[in-house]
């Protein structure tokens, strides 16, 4: 699979060509990105149209145009990248680069001894990356910029909580049901209550820096996470998955995690010894 | 020629040993330089600026003592004489130095403590910078128009100090007054969107909106808004801007200071006669 083009939902993540002097446009979920190329430069522009997070977006999802130059918005504020000579431009979807605050629609209460599946949906980020044609070579990132811009959240307590961001979703239980959106990433949530009190799932704080993004036919996945709640004074245990999302046959790996699991494990712990040594 | 004459008449001992104290001072102090520059550029680079500064302190001064002992042993000195010297003259001096004193055993209170650490922003009395060094007497910081400010240890102990950016969030707080015309359920809709738009409001801990009391010309209101730390600038430009421009909009008046003047609560009001400039 690696290799072959995206299916027409999710054509946007495909490779385009772009000739020397050819400008094209973007037009994905709140953003607009133009972007042309002259030889070893590649010209940028981007801009946001407010609009709210929402799988409900006006169809279609995303439209990409070339453009007569007459139509390419005068502004000083263009991003010039020098690059040596690489004409293919590589739409790349990418994780947020902060952990998310996901707030569900209806407030769940999970009862002691029941596990439940969810599909919690959260916006991407847009990598461009560049390179020769047929990834010969491995591209090279020119930015990256969220396609929704979601507001800043603060979760745990004003003295050492983290910052996030807020997203609301709905609380998709039935695999059959999840639409297909390429602007949006699935992260399949099995939450165990393992304890003798009722949870409240009301909200949870993804720590997406640790999960992957995996392309299927027509969905984009990120990694299974699970969540088990051992009781209010026992510390909730996250595990995120370190296989593939099983709700698809084929998959492939688009992007890789930010930070690496055991990594954001032990840096968690080595913060303890930098608060009890006090460096 | 002249210089070398003089050396004649300098004792071959006297020479001997201020050439070896000199040779002495001067490979310690080169030493002692070359490890603090090691340091910074070995094991402090991974630590705290705090940290560098007071680990690279204690090198600075045990290296000095050590080579100050050195060169006092050189010379011929005994040491543990002085010492013992030291306790005689040690409480004249004591009733000298007794400030100083003060300063460096309120500046062991201050690092053990850690009230606040190199780079944080504090307000000590009415100065308020950033902390650029934690010393031995002294702390000194550098004020936001670029004053540098010695403020002696003492003094930082015996004085209230506010750490503003010790928590990684602070509220801001806006407070003001609306008529009493108004609709106040408008008004804290109004501003709560506001908030919510603003970019470097945070979600949560979600604003703060509260009813004062009633003031002498309107409705006092608090709204507080929590941001991140280094957001306190742009926060408050960008908001104070769109209130006033979103209560200009909704015609929400943010009403001047007025006094009503009764000629007596039987009598008729006042007659006001406007003139006009021809």
């Amino acid at each position: 699979m690696e290799g072959l083009p995206f299916s027409e939902k999710l054509s946007l993540w495909n490779p385009y060509p772009l000739e020397s002097g050819i400008c094209v446009h973007f037009s994905l979920g709140d953003l607009d990105v133009w972007v042309e190329r002259y030889d070893i430069e590649w010209h940028v522009h981007t801009a946001y149209r407010n609009r709210p997070v929402s799988l409900r977006a006006a169809e279609p999802d995303f439209t990409i145009q070339a453009i007569p130059k007459e139509q390419k918005p005068v502004t000083t504020e263009w991003k010039h990248y020098l690059v040596r000579n690489v004409p293919c431009l590589y739409p790349t979807p990418a994780i947020p680069d902060r952990p998310l605050v996901v707030k569900p629609d209806r407030l769940l209460v999970i009862l002691p001894g029941e596990t439940a599946q969810f599909f919690i949906f959260f916006p991407l980020w847009l990598r461009f990356m560049v390179g020769p044609i047929g990834r010969k070579v491995s591209p090279r990132l020119l930015f990256e910029i969220p396609i929704f811009r979601m507001k800043s959240t603060w979760f745990g307590d004003p003295v050492s909580g983290e910052l996030c961001y807020a997203t609301e979703t709905r609380l998709f239980t039935d695999f059959n049901s999840l639409p297909e959106h390429p602007l949006f990433a699935i992260c399949p949530l099995r939450i165990r209550n393992d304890s003798t009190i009722e949870l409240p799932f009301d909200k949870i704080c993804l720590h997406t820096e640790v999960l992957s993004l995996y392309g299927g036919e027509s969905r984009i996945w990120t990694n299974a996470s699970e969540v088990i709640f051992k009781g209010a004074d026992q510390e909730t245990v996250v595990e995120p998955s370190k296989h593939p999302p099983s709700f698809e046959p084929k998959v492939r790996l688009l992007a890789s995690s930010r930070q690496v699991s055991d990594t954001w494990y032990f840096k968690r712990t080595f913060s303890l010894l930098k608060i009890i040594t006090g460096f | 020629m002249k210089i070398l004459d003089w050396f004649k008449y300098i004792p071959s001992e006297l020479l001997q040993k201020s050439l070896s104290v000199g040779i002495t001072l001067l490979v310690g102090i080169v030493a002692l330089r070359f490890l603090l520059y090691l340091s910074a550029k070995t094991f402090l680079k991974p630590l705290s600026e705090h940290s560098r500064l007071i680990i690279r302190n204690i090198l600075l001064y045990t290296g000095s003592t050590i080579l100050v002992i050195t060169v006092l042993r050189q010379i011929g000195l005994d040491v543990s004489t002085l010492l013992g010297a030291a306790g005689i003259i040690g409480v004249a001096v004591g009733f000298a130095s007794q400030t100083s004193v003060s300063n460096v055993i309120s500046g062991i209170f201050l690092l053990s403590e850690r009230p606040f650490e190199v780079g944080d922003v504090i307000k000590v009395g009415d100065k308020t910078g950033i902390v650029s060094s934690i010393d031995l007497m002294s702390i000194k910081i550098r004020t936001f128009d670029n004053l540098f400010i010695r403020i002696p240890n003492q003094m930082v102990l015996n004085t209230e100090v506010t750490n503003i950016t010790r928590f990684p969030i602070r509220r801001m707080d806006f407070t003001f007054q609306v008529a009493y015309k108004e609709d106040l359920e408008r008004v804290r809709k109004v501003l709560l969107e506001l908030v919510e738009a603003n970019p470097y409001a945070l979600k949560e801990p979600e604003p703060f909106w509260i009813l004062q009391g009633f003031g002498e010309s309107g409705i006092n209101v608090l709204l507080g808004v929590w941001f991140q730390k280094q957001d306190f600038l742009n926060l408050k430009n960008t908001l104070f801007q769109e209130i006033k421009e979103r209560f200009d909009r909704e015609h929400i008046e943010i009403p001047f200071p007025h006094r009503t003047l009764y000629a007596g609560s039987l009598t008729s009001p006042l007659p006001i006669r406007i003139v006009q400039d021809q």
